[in-house]
């Protein structure tokens, strides 16, 4: 079974690991239609990792919720108002592209867990929730 | 609720300020001045002069008059020994025929004497000091924003144009130094408890907000706007006349922000100094909170103000009057430093009294007071040269100073500005400025337009440097199995941003568990996570030929399968760096660079590349693949448990490399040896970093493996005098000074560096790369002086206690001429000299039958 870089960090979090596509994926760390609810009233952040082509050098967070951009806009000075943008968050080069939901931020996996250390640091004025698949699919529906 | 000042409880109450509730609590003196220590109360309560800076919560310099009191903070006065009542310092004033203006440059012509004062100036004179190394660290944390339009300003004007613009559809932030909220208007976005300090190229403004939400100290906010409107007002500056600098003496909107915002009484007694004729304003304000108006008096009039630590009265040409008041109707001048800063020219209008500015730049518009249109002259610049009429609050400059500076020859303004140090303190000409033009003028007889103004650069306001640093997110890069090395006791060093284990800590000592390391690779089996070595994937058919370009030794006919040592050099034959290049099919290449030289390389391949019309695609590996190297006469074993491939020296020669899965996962597999033992080193994809090194290491435990870290791998490597790109090479160093000339193949057609490695080959070195054997049981550092008869003649890069050979082992860099097989040497250690042997041989099986076991 494949890991995110951030395996171990979710495991630490409690979070409920299942399989998918042959990766362990966080599927909720406590409460799907509360982490769900969470993101809708402020702003979370889903590891998405296991969404990628093979061999691939980054992982992939969502974070979403109206708070988003307040969040983003702490780490980092590229412009949320375009599609795609290339450049620095949390002091590592990254790729920031608009998502449904919110963004989504791809690191080098190597940086994974500083970076979603530093969103987490950066969105506690929030109470930024952390939220795992299922929740993520109940905010898609 | 309370403050604590100097340890005492001083009540706070709703709208206070740190000043305000210490000046209601009795306080009058709030600094002492920076050079002559003179007793320095209010005087502008708007956050510009230094008048208030007291340290609270351990930040030195802090704007007290603007600083919100809240309960339980820790309040402390600066630069006063032992109190801010009595300050023995204060003596300096005595002493001021010693200390003319410029008399740094003046007296301390010589350095030694000035490294003998310059501690004791340093404790007399200056601001505040900075917390100590073991202070609670605040936090502070930076933010960006894009805007449509941003005001600066949250006045009438500012807000006005603000909701104007917002009613345009623009996106508006608007910058407020208040604590007050939108009530409700959300059409635009407030930054309030903030200032902007500077404008800088492209609209970008610098934003320094307070207390953004609790347990951020100061949060720095970038704003990029497309248009910008400048709505800073204008402030009040005092008058200057003798002893204008008593405590007592304030400006008008200090006195009327004492009594509107923090219901203060500021005095009993007041005088007011006022071009006004008849009853002003201020006049009935103070009249309404009971204080008794003595006398109003226009600015030409006044001579001096008497008192010592408090002001008593002023003496003036309409006769003496008792006060414990004087309210200064100082200079309005347009707040115009960010307009400046954006490129609008200041011109001098004698109707305004004031500089204001003109010729705004595209996309920069200002409203309100900053443009000058209500602000009228308040007085004449008049002050006569004395040596108590104090033109700079900040940094003590009398308008004598001033003078004498002008007679001495420095008489542009800009030159004035930096031979007195007016304008250049905390409130950065704010309170000075004008006086200085003032003066200057009328001592050159010239112009105040032709003397001009002195240039206004951010940061201004200051900023703390904690805000400029920002949240502490230093990076971190971890390899795909990092917490299972934490759970085998990794001891962490850095290397760059990754985390490396040093060693795994499994014995009492650091060494003992080294030394376990090492045996473990001698006589059994070691794995080492060499994840953080480059890697990058080169295809196409032409990419040998560009390994032929960039590289000394040739690649386009190594043969599939094979992999050989790669080095890089630049134009001048220096060697930039190393590592190993595989073909793993015909067009299909595999090369590792040292870890913190990847980046570099990329864009050097990408470089060569431009243009070329080879085709080369580089896809760069690093973050997509975990690696690790298993190495010792037990690696077959191990690896044979888990792979299909065949290991054998038939079926996997040294130097050579496969395609394979091992424990499930795919793998390029290449036969190398850096630490000396036959072994492989493996490369596979990050998300089954955790998989395989379990696998690896469930499947050596027969076998007694252990894994290893940098520290051990840096020993193996010693004994087999493999070098370390950056560690025993530096900026200057050429293959043929390191001992490597056979990695450069000038048969080959034009490569990088060529003509220069030409050169080189036949030039007599100057220096070499040797290994070297201690006579006896010292073990040098890293980086130890190598002596030729005394004389430094060289460095240590590497040195270890050898097992192998029992005695300390190393490469050093000696002159060529200390170079020959079994030259001695002298090496310090621990301050006194000991012999070492040179050598060029390899410590430890040089033949590399192991290798080839």
């Amino acid at each position: 079974m494949k890991r995110s870089a951030l395996h171990r960090w979710h495991e630490k979090a409690g979070a409920t690991l299942a399989e998918e596509n042959g990766w362990y994926v966080p599927f909720r760390y406590s409460n799907a239609e509360q982490e769900a609810g969470a993101v809708r009233g402020s702003v979370g952040i889903c590891d998405l990792s296991h969404i990628h082509e093979p061999l691939s050098p980054y992982a992939r967070f969502l974070i979403a919720g109206p708070n988003t951009r307040a969040v983003l806009s702490k780490l980092t000075s590229l412009n949320l108002d375009l599609t795609t943008a290339y450049g620095s968050v949390a002091h590592v080069r990254s790729l920031v592209t608009r998502h449904e939901l919110g963004f989504l931020v791809m690191v080098p996996r190597d940086y994974a867990e500083s970076v979603w250390e530093s969103l987490l640091d950066a969105g506690e004025e929030f109470h930024i929730t952390v939220f795992g698949l299922e929740a993520s699919r109940r905010l898609e529906a | 609720m309370d403050i604590r000042f100097n340890g005492k409880a001083i009540p706070i109450q709703e709208g206070d300020t740190v000043a305000s509730a210490l000046y209601r609590a009795g306080q009058r003196i709030f600094t002492r001045s920076f050079k002559y220590h003179r007793p320095r109360g209010l005087l502008c309560c708007s956050g510009h002069c230094p008048n208030c800076l007291m340290n609270v919560d351990g930040i030195p310099n802090v704007r007290t008059c603007i600083t919100p009191a809240r309960g339980g903070m820790a309040v402390k006065h600066q630069n006063a020994r032992p109190s801010l009542d009595f300050d023995y310092l204060a003596i300096a004033q005595q002493f001021d025929w010693m200390m003319p203006v410029g008399w740094y440059y003046k007296n301390f012509t010589n350095p030694r004497l000035w490294h003998l004062a310059e501690s004791q100036i340093r404790k007399v004179a200056g601001l505040g000091d900075p917390p100590p190394p073991d202070a609670p660290e605040a936090v502070y944390e930076h933010a960006h924003m894009q805007a449509g339009v941003a005001v600066i300003g949250g006045g009438e004007a500012g807000l006005n144009a603000a909701r104007e613009a917002a009613s345009q559809g623009e996106r508006v932030v608007v910058v407020d130094d208040q604590p007050r909220t939108t009530l409700g208007d959300s059409s635009y976005t407030l930054l309030s408890r903030s200032y902007c300090f500077g404008l800088y190229e492209g609209n970008l403004l610098g934003v320094l907000q307070s207390e953004p939400h609790s347990g951020v100290r100061e949060r720095l906010v970038h704003i990029r706007a497309k248009r910008i409107v400048v709505a800073t007002g204008a402030y009040e500056a005092p008058l200057t006349f003798k002893n204008n600098d008593l405590p007592g003496i304030m400006l008008s909107t200090a006195v009327w922000r004492l009594i509107h915002r923090h219901g203060i009484q500021p005095g009993t007694s007041a005088v007011i100094i006022s071009n006004e004729t008849g009853d002003s304003a201020i006049a009935a304000e103070l009249r309404n909170v009971g204080i008794a108006v003595v006398a109003t008096v226009p600015p030409s009039d006044v001579l001096e103000a008497t008192g010592s630590k408090h002001v008593t009265g002023l003496r003036t040409r309409r006769g003496n009057f008792a006060c414990d008041l004087v309210v200064m109707c100082g200079h309005r001048i347009p707040d115009a430093g960010l307009l400046s800063q954006a490129g609008a020219k200041l011109e001098w209008s004698a109707e305004a009294g004031a500089f204001v500015p003109t010729e705004l730049p595209p996309n920069i518009t200002a409203v309100g007071d900053v443009t000058h249109a209500l602000v009228r002259a308040a007085s004449t610049l008049v002050s006569m040269p004395n040596k108590r009429t104090f033109v700079c609050f900040c940094n003590d400059v009398t308008s004598q100073d001033i003078c004498d500076s002008i007679a001495e020859g420095f008489d542009h303004i800009e030159l004035l500005k930096r031979y007195t140090t007016t304008t250049m303190g905390p409130c950065q000409g704010r309170m000075c400025q004008l006086q200085a033009i003032g003066i200057c003028a009328r001592e050159t007889g010239r112009e105040i337009q032709e003397t001009g103004v002195t240039t206004s650069r951010p940061p201004n306001p200051g900023v703390t440097l904690g805000a400029l640093g920002g949240a502490r997110h230093h990076p971190i890069r971890r390899t795909p199995m990092h917490y299972q090395h934490e759970e085998l006791g990794a001891v962490w060093m850095d290397m760059g941003d990754w985390k490396r284990p040093r060693y795994y800590k499994s014995a009492q000592t650091e060494r003992e568990s080294i030394l376990r390391e090492y045996n473990a690779v001698r006589q059994a089996v070691g794995v080492i996570d060499v994840s953080t070595l480059g890697k990058l994937s080169l295809k196409g058919r032409d990419t040998g030929k560009l390994l032929d370009k960039v590289y000394t030794n040739r690649f386009s006919d190594l043969k599939p399968g094979r992999v050989r040592y790669a080095v890089l050099c630049d134009e001048a034959g220096i060697i930039l760096d190393d590592g190993t290049i595989s073909r793993k099919d015909e067009d299909d290449f595999f090369i590792t660079t040292t870890t913190g030289n990847l980046e570099f390389m990329e864009q050097w391949l990408e470089w060569w590349l431009a243009g070329a019309g080879w085709d080369v695609q580089t896809s760069n590996l690093t973050s997509a693949l975990a690696a690790v190297n298993l190495a010792g006469p037990k690696a077959r074993d191990v690896l044979s448990a888990l792979t299909n491939c065949g290991l054998s020296n038939a079926e996997f020669p040294y130097m050579a490399c496969r395609n394979a899965e091992v424990a499930g996962v795919p793998a390029l597999l290449m036969r190398i040896g850096f630490v000396g033992e036959t072994g492989w080193e493996i490369h596979y994809p990050a998300e089954s970093g955790e998989h395989l090194w379990s696998a690896l290491m469930d499947a050596g435990r027969p076998f007694g493996i252990c894994p290893f870290g940098v520290e051990a791998q840096r020993l193996l490597r010693l004994e087999k005098r493999h070098v370390i790109v950056g560690v025993d090479t530096d900026a200057l160093t050429s293959p043929y000074e390191a001992g490597m000339a056979w990695v450069v193949k000038h048969d080959k057609d034009d490569f990088i560096g060529k003509f220069a490695l030409g050169k080189l080959a036949s030039a007599p070195a100057q220096q070499s790369l040797v290994g070297f054997t201690m006579n006896a049981n010292e073990i040098p550092e890293d980086g130890a002086a190598i002596l030729v008869n005394g004389a430094l003649a060289g460095r240590v890069t590497s040195a270890r206690y050898s097992p192998a050979v029992e005695k300390a082992i190393g490469l050093a860099w000696v002159p060529a001429g200390a170079a020959a097989e079994g030259a001695q040497i002298e090496i310090r250690v621990a301050g006194a000299p000991v012999r070492a042997t040179v050598t060029q041989r390899v410590f430890y099986d040089p033949d590399g039958a192991r290798l080839r076991m």
